[in-house]
């Protein structure tokens, strides 16, 4: 604040020290907002000689003096004399004015705290720290504690002022806008055309139904995201081929502005107002033909407003996500502003195609553009309709078609159209006259009949910006030409789902974003059907029995009178508002602060326990929950990679459904510059697998829709297509396509990520299966498995032993695949939540935690039986499978699970009491596993008594050398037969070495035992215990690998001197 | 199973009059022709259009009756892509019977059925018997093997050979039936009560192989 100190000079002239006082008062009060008398500005001209404006403007710098003491709180003489130090008045006058203020100041202060008159009005704030690293952890030494901490302050510093002055036109506009526009969820409801019964295509496999392949090609619209576009959300499928779309939306549109005559009439004079909507519809326009769209479904309807008073297009994707209306029965168009060519070029195209599915990629990809420059057409049809006032303008169809068929190409197509609309010559001149000159020439550029001379939107766009600047307008162009994408990139702190303009909301609830709500909503229990109908959509009054068709030809099986009620057909563009109540219901309770949560201070955050003891399931359909859960995984995905280390925890405990694709991500370790990787692989290189994949492709996971739409099977061909390029050491097994699936499923939009995630999780979990020759690496991985089965479950074990029931048999699509062949999506989703967080070795006490689950049935069935239910697996609680196998994985040592094939570097400082590869044969001989040193050492830092050491050395040897806290029961004392007989077991003889193992054993019936020999006995006797004691369903039974001599230098060995 | 125990027929009390033998079957083919549609058609009278490709090997059984005797076929259908090969002697080592698949839509199907043929006459049990399916009849319009150039084949390599379609149910049954019919069923009692535990699984480590009977069938 700049205040020219100079003005000040005139106050030596003052008369008195009474009218200095008088003065400051008044240039207080001014800063208030109440002017000072005439009367008094009179005098003060007087008195100090000066002329009116001057004396105006030293009160006013006065007041700006006062107001930045009061500010900076600058309240002692001391203070003040240090502020008006760097002015040069004179140091008499300097001293006045301080000793003045500094009487004044404390009156004007409390006269200001009582009136709240300074302080600024708090609207609203927002409070969170971003990133907060702390310094204490280890893993992040070498970053500084640095705190960053981001407070926002919305006030209204000019409420005072606004109610005060007079409210310009803009302003009612505005209010207007506000009033009676409301962000909201829009839901556009219509059918999908139908095929005749058992059309197949010509690969022999049925035709995709139309309302699958909508649903593919809308995929692609939920990734637009422009300021003037309403964003959609998502697509649901109905019943009969029925389709849900929905959208943003806005409950106020173009059209409704029209049928208000005040507003109307303010908006058409209000030339700023609509060069900026203009230049709005313009800049969506762009956006659609950068993006490869053609609206068609241009109408004044179609535009929203939002209660900012911006103009925001709607329903602009119907036409590309039905085809180009192929898949629909109906005309995706607006007659009244339809282009001329397209009846010739949809007449074509429609005697063309016939019917026939288009195939080819282009097609698919739509990268052929369908004669965008209709839309131009039609953008000045509804620039007529609204400069000319045309309510509800409805024309007569067929009249519409024979008129444009009758169109010469070299006619004026402003005329036509203000002909066909019915508009006469005094009407015509009146309104000519009234609009401004530039918006009936964009008009006209809009409407040349022949599209080769037509402009496109880029064309038209600069068109209109000469037109602006010609006029002096230019100004009001508010943005560049060109459009601006929003890059989703996972790691930048782009990743919430909401742009700059959706912070600015004041609802909270939008605050999260339409893709946040639209998913609560349907925790909600928000239903599609139901919102049509309570919006008087799908009146039927039709029974079941009448959906039956009366006949169907057989040889073709088009069927015939069926009696589908109009209403349920036809096509109605109308948009249906969402209501939101229930969301707004559940979530009323919530504070202000559980949008804003602080991650650092505990105890900010809701306690969850009660929840999280429920099943998954129940909480993912808990709306709170998922609520809080959005909240968090979105605040550290957005602070990503600092928070890293917490998000990973937070995994552990559930992963909200919505963030999925970004935690698997993260969990996966997917690299920043994916996007580059991604891109620079050629995936159109043909390769010796291709035709693999393409007839695998057909079949993986179809019961899932978006898996059977021809995008699905293009996405999924192109990543699995990158893999096998980018991994020249390893090649496509059948079974990839499913493990790739669940990651093209959750990032159907950015296959990168899918690419990236399936590059990585093969890298951990299933190194080396995809080698050319697996053999070594997945038969050892079943060994281990088998090993983890007597481990965990010996009674098993012991029964797939006698009756010959190897893993072989069954268990190679489990891990080939991690399970994502043998359980449907939703399942996958959930069983890998916990496997990506667990080690590589997870996925055995998976397989395990399986078998346990089955445990009952396996036992009582034999080798056929086994084998069969195999086939076709029953029903798995996930959720049990899920427990078990963190059960199992904890309770298992790390070394029982070693595999050399795992794909983890082995470390360089090898030492003896690390584990190290054993041959397959023998893996397969030993029905237990072994244990290395290492863990063993652990167990016993661990100090839970939870194992035994059952040394199997001959006494003399033991009573040399022995470990502490291990029993010696030497191999030659056991009679294998009386072992066998555990149920007699009477008397306790300590010389009995077999009745003691058996003592030994059932006391410690949970515990780990680990039979211990020397390292050149362990295959005769070492395993040959072990492995009878498996047969005997002891559980929990190991080998030590590598024998006694290994623990001679560890504080275990004990020596007798 | 489905065997029909009639009273009265002299004999111990377990005795049953209508015999009940057993064969291994396993099914062979590029991939994507249709084996497992063929077995889903042939044991559940169901067809799916977009059967999942088999990981490794399926399993299932199936009897069919011929005369007074029941057999059951234990079915072993096999991944078809190539990298599996390997694993393929497991399943078809001891089988008495093999189909080998091709689609009648696809060129390339038809060789590796031949190669298949071969390896199985020269690797599998020698009185194997082996059928040759040409499956997909249903896309006849779309054929690109000739019934003509497959029966030759077959007929010059004495294979069993019709052409079925899963998906229209069409021979599915009488390949299998024809297969049952021509496996021997004799020395059934002896065979019976050699083998007390009936084991028809896979050899997984290739070790002892041949333990069953490499010919005749497993009855009880």
């Amino acid at each position: 604040m700049d205040i020219q100190f100079d003005l000040f000079e005139h106050l030596i002239k003052s008369p008195s020290k009474d009218f200095l006082n008088q003065i400051l008062l008044e240039s207080f009060n001014q800063t208030e907002g109440s002017k000072p008398s005439n009367n008094f500005l009179n005098q003060l001209s007087q008195s100090l000689e000066i002329d009116q404006t001057t004396s105006e403007s030293l009160l006013t710098e006065l007041g700006k003096l006062i107001r930045k003491l009061l500010f900076e709180s600058c309240t002692d003489l001391q203070q003040i004399q240090n502020v008006l130090a760097t002015s040069s008045l004179q140091p008499n006058l300097k001293n006045l004015l301080s000793k003045l203020l500094a009487e004044r100041l404390a009156q004007f202060k409390s006269k200001l705290i009582n009136e709240e008159g300074m302080v600024p009005k708090l609207l609203d704030f927002d409070w969170r720290i971003d990133i907060k690293m702390d310094s204490n952890l280890s893993d992040s030494g070498s970053k500084s504690g640095q705190q960053a901490c981001i407070l926002h302050l919305k006030t209204d510093e000019n409420s005072k002022e606004r109610s005060r002055s007079i409210m310009d036109i803009g302003d009612i506009i505005k209010q207007q806008f506000k009033k009676r526009s409301q962000k909201q969820l829009g839901l556009l409801s219509f059918c999908a055309r139908l095929y005749p019964n058992d059309k197949c295509g010509s690969n022999g496999l049925p035709l995709t139904p139309n309302s699958i392949r909508i649903y593919g090609k809308f995929q692609y619209l939920k990734t637009l995201n422009n300021r003037n576009l309403c964003r959609y959300v998502d697509i649901q499928r109905g019943q009969n081929e029925r389709l849900f779309v929905l959208s943003e939306y806005f409950s106020l549109n173009l059209q409704d502005l029209l049928n208000d005559t005040y507003i109307y009439n303010l908006i058409i004079t209000n030339t700023n107002l609509l060069v900026k909507w203009i230049d709005q519809i313009l800049n969506g326009f762009l956006y659609l033909n950068d993006h490869m769209i053609t609206n068609r479904l241009v109408s004044l309807k179609n535009i929203c407003i939002s209660p900012e008073g911006n103009v925001l297009m709607t329903n602009y994707g119907l036409f590309y996500m039905s085809e180009n209306s192929h898949c629909v029965n109906f005309p995706v168009v607006n007659f009244e502003s339809l282009a001329p060519e397209c009846y010739l070029l949809d007449y074509l195209r429609e005697n063309d195609t016939n019917l026939e599915q288009p195939t080819s990629n282009s097609e698919l990809l739509n990268t052929d553009l369908n004669n965008p420059k209709s839309d131009v057409w039609a953008f000045g049809c509804i620039l007529v309709q609204f400069f000319f006032g045309l309510k509800n303008l409805k024309i007569n169809q067929e009249y519409i078609i024979e008129r444009n068929l009758n169109l010469d190409v070299n006619s004026n197509g402003y005329e036509f159209i203000l002909d066909l609309y019915g508009i006469d010559e005094n009407k015509k001149n009146l309104i000519e006259q009234k609009t401004r000159s530039i918006f009936i020439k964009l008009i006209k550029k809009c409407l040349i009949v022949d599209a080769l001379k037509r402009p496109d939107f880029k064309e038209l766009y600069e068109y209109f910006s000469e037109c602006l600047i010609e006029e002096n307008l230019g100004s009001l162009l508010n943005h560049n030409l060109g459009t601006k994408t929003e890059n989703l990139n996972l790691f930048s702190n782009k990743i919430r789902f909401c742009d700059d303009d959706t912070i600015q909301e004041e609802d909270f609830l939008w605050r999260r974003g339409v893709n946040e709500v639209y998913y609560l909503w349907k925790l909600a229990a928000g239903d599609c059907l139901q919102t049509l109908k309570t919006n008087g959509r799908l009146k039927t009054t039709l029974r079941p029995i009448h959906k039956f068709s009366i006949y169907t030809e057989v040889e073709n099986g088009y069927e015939h009178g069926k009696l589908i009620h109009d209403e349920e057909l036809r096509f109605n563009d109308e948009i249906v508002p969402v209501s939101l109540d229930q969301i707004r219901n559940r979530l009323n309770s919530l504070t202000k602060k559980a949008f804003f949560p602080l991650l650092e201070f505990k105890q900010d955050q809701v306690s969850m326990e009660n929840i999280q003891q429920q099943p998954v399931n129940i909480r993912e359909l808990d709306i709170e929950y998922q609520f809080y859960r959005m909240i968090l995984f979105s605040r550290y995905l957005t602070s990503y990679p600092f928070k890293r280390d917490d998000l990973i925890k937070e995994c552990s405990v559930d992963i909200p459904p919505f963030y999925r694709n970004l935690a698997w991500a993260v969990l996966l370790d997917v690299s920043s510059n994916i996007s580059e990787i991604y891109a620079s692989i050629n995936k159109e290189q043909i390769t010796s697998t291709d035709r693999q994949i393409d007839v695998d492709i057909p079949r993986c996971h179809q019961y899932e829709p978006l898996m059977a739409t021809p995008q699905g099977h293009i996405k999924l061909k192109r990543v699995l297509k990158s893999w096998v390029i980018s991994n020249p050491n390893l090649v496509y097994w059948q079974g990839l396509d499913s493990l790739c699936a669940p990651f093209l499923y959750l990032n159907f939009n950015r296959e990168e990520i899918a690419y990236g995630c399936l590059t990585n999780f093969v890298k951990k979990y299933a190194a080396n299966f995809f080698l050319k020759d697996n053999s070594a690496v997945i038969h050892e991985y079943l060994a281990v498995f088998s090993h983890l089965i007597s481990f965990n479950e010996p009674e098993l074990a012991s029964h797939f032993e006698s009756i010959d029931f190897r893993p072989d048999l069954y268990a190679i699509p489990w891990f080939l695949t991690m399970f994502a062949h043998v359980f449907p999506l939703y399942k996958i989703f959930h069983l890998w939540d916990c496997l990506l967080v667990g080690s590589s070795s997870f996925p055995l006490c998976i397989g395990v935690a399986i078998l346990k689950q089955l445990r009952n049935i396996l036992l009582n069935s034999d080798f056929n039986e086994c084998i069969l239910f195999f086939s076709e697996l029953p029903e798995i609680n996930i959720e049990k499978c899920v427990k078990d196998s963190v059960n199992i994985f904890k309770n298992t040592p790390e070394s029982c699970m070693y595999r050399e094939h795992s794909g983890n570097e082995s470390k360089l400082e090898e030492s003896l009491l690390d584990m190290t590869p054993v041959s397959l044969d023998k893996m397969r001989a030993e029905l237990a596993p072994r244990i290395s040193g290492r863990d063993i050492l652990s167990l016993v830092e661990n100090k839970e008594n939870n194992y035994i050491l059952i040394d199997i050395r001959s006494s003399s040897e033991y009573s040399n050398e022995f470990i502490t806290n291990s029993k010696n029961i030497p191999y030659e004392a056991i009679n294998f037969q009386k072992l066998s007989q555990t149920g007699s077991l009477s008397s306790l003889n300590e010389n009995d070495m077999t009745l003691s193992l058996i003592h030994l054993l059932n006391k410690n019936k949970n515990s780990i035992k680990i039979v211990m020999s020397c390292e050149e006995s362990i295959d005769s006797e070492a395993v040959d215990l072990a492995n009878r004691l498996v047969k005997l369903k002891y559980s929990r039974v190991c080998v030590l690998h590598k024998g006694f001599e290994i623990l001679k230098p560890t504080i275990l060995y004990q020596r007798k001197a | 199973m489905s065997s029909q125990t009639r009273s009265g027929s002299g004999g111990g009390g377990t005795a049953s009059a209508s015999r009940t033998c057993q064969f291994k079957l396993v099914l062979l083919g590029e991939s994507s022709v249709g084996k497992s549609s063929l077995v889903l058609r042939f044991v559940k009278g169901q067809f799916h259009e977009f059967q999942e490709s088999t990981i490794g090997a399926a399993f299932l059984t199936q009897t069919v009756q011929i005369d007074d005797t029941t057999v059951k076929f234990e079915i072993w259908d096999t991944a078809g892509q190539e990298r599996y090969h390997s694993l393929a002697p497991m399943y078809y080592r001891g089988a008495q019977a093999a189909i080998v698949v091709y689609d009648i839509s696809n060129k390339e199907s038809f060789h590796k059925a031949q190669t298949w043929v071969k390896e199985l006459q020269r690797q599998a049990s020698p009185n194997i018997v082996i059928a040759l399916a040409g499956n997909k009849l249903d896309l006849a319009n779309k054929r690109a093997v000739s019934y003509e150039e497959a029966k030759q084949y077959a007929d010059e390599h004495s294979l069993l050979f019709m052409e079925t379609s899963a998906k229209t149910a069409a021979n599915v049954m009488d390949i299998f039936t024809s297969i049952a019919k021509k496996l021997p069923k004799s020395d059934v009692n002896e065979q019976a009560s050699r083998q007390s535990q009936n084991r028809s699984g896979v050899n997984v480590g290739g070790a002892n192989q041949n333990q069953q009977g490499t010919s005749g069938c497993a009855c009880k």
